[in-house]
């Protein structure tokens, strides 16, 4: 499929889209309210212009592109990190005394993720150190994130939030981190390497516009409610960064 | 410093439950290299960690003795191909004979 033209729509619908939501919230002037969400498409944005240019410059087998690929996706792992810890300050909001355990649990999630992987990447010095140790830091912490996310879609049936629209953002972000990793289950239970790479890497691709599309509905047509509730106006983004 | 470690410990849990699920669900092929199961946000095409290349096979140590073997003797190099054998000794040489020529057929009896 990478080479078909539905390889291609794929690709050039998820740039259209992402393009789509950061103009409508520019427009708007979501940019200090969304400010997680603003920032993590402006990466993907970013993200996807440059992979693109070098898929059509270099072509999808040439070094080049594997190493912008997997570059830029360790920014992408780490500002959906970034969404994750905004996302949970949202969530607490109104919960300042369960902020203040969440505030030292995602830096110390980073370390230790950070400390695994480096630990692993010690046992296997001998191998490069851009496709050991970066790879293998992305993929733990996408698993992690998954874990969080899970997590904070707890927290808020717990705290029996009325953000519906936070809800739906981490519903978005739970399409982009479960679905692939549903679809690696399935073809682990059924080997046959050609299929799994296509199977992998479409499910990917469409769980990306799948989480584009779910963020699109909620800044769209779903009502902000906590940060009016709230009273919250700042930037929450920069005070997560700080924490961080 | 009960909550630093409560928290650190929550942390742990985390991130080795993210590590747990990730081994369960792309299995053994869970290294930075692992092919297909790699995850990865964008729309474009994934390049897939290519394996490393086969290691080259180990020389052959008796490419020079057969080569020289095929140059002195030409392709008749089979043991049952008389005079092109070497040995040692100084005794006579028994060449190997040719295998016997087919029974001639039975005449007809008319």
């Amino acid at each position: 499929m990478d080479n078909s033209i539905a390889g291609l729509v794929l690709q050039c619908a998820g740039i259209i889209s992402e393009a789509a939501l950061i103009v409508y919230l520019a427009r708007r002037g979501l940019w200090k309210r969304q400010g997680a969400v603003a920032f993590y498409l402006g990466c993907l944005l970013l993200t996807e212009l440059a992979r693109a240019g070098v898929l059509y410059a270099n072509g999808l087998n040439s070094p080049q592109y594997f190493y912008v690929y997997w570059s830029t996706d360790f920014l992408l792992v780490i500002s959906a990190f970034l969404a994750v810890c905004f996302f949970f300050r949202r969530a607490c909001l109104r919960e300042e005394r369960m902020w203040r355990y969440v505030r030292l649990l995602l830096p110390l999630t980073l370390i230790l993720v950070v400390a695994i992987s480096s630990i692993l990447f010690l046992h296997n010095y001998h191998k490069l150190f851009f496709s050991y140790f970066v790879v293998e830091f992305n993929q733990n912490l996408y698993f992690t994130c998954l874990v969080l996310n899970t997590l904070l879609y707890l927290l808020l049936q717990y705290i029996e939030s009325t953000d519906d629209q936070l809800g739906l953002l981490v519903c978005g972000l739970g399409i982009q981190f479960a679905g692939p990793a549903a679809t690696f289950a399935l073809v682990h239970l059924t080997p046959g390497e050609a299929f799994a790479r296509s199977l992998s890497s479409t499910v990917m691709r469409l769980c990306t516009l799948g989480a584009l599309f779910v963020w699109a509905y909620a800044v769209m047509h779903v009502q902000d409610k906590a940060i009016r509730v709230a009273g919250h106006d700042v930037p929450v983004l920069a005070e997560v960064a700080g924490h961080i | 410093m009960k909550n630093l470690v409560l928290t650190f410990l929550l942390a742990l849990l985390v991130v080795l439950t993210g590590l747990s699920l990730r081994r369960a669900v792309v299995g053994n092929a869970a290294t930075a290299t692992g092919g297909p199961a790699l995850m990865a946000i964008g729309t474009g095409p994934v390049p897939w960690p290519q394996p490393p290349p086969p290691p080259p096979p180990p020389p052959k140590s008796k490419l020079a003795t057969l080569s020289l073997r095929h140059v002195v003797a030409g392709k008749v190099t089979t043991a049952t191909d008389s005079k092109i054998l070497m040995a040692i000794g100084t005794g006579p040489v028994p060449w190997p004979q040719p295998p016997p020529p087919p029974p001639p057929p039975p005449p007809s009896k008319k």
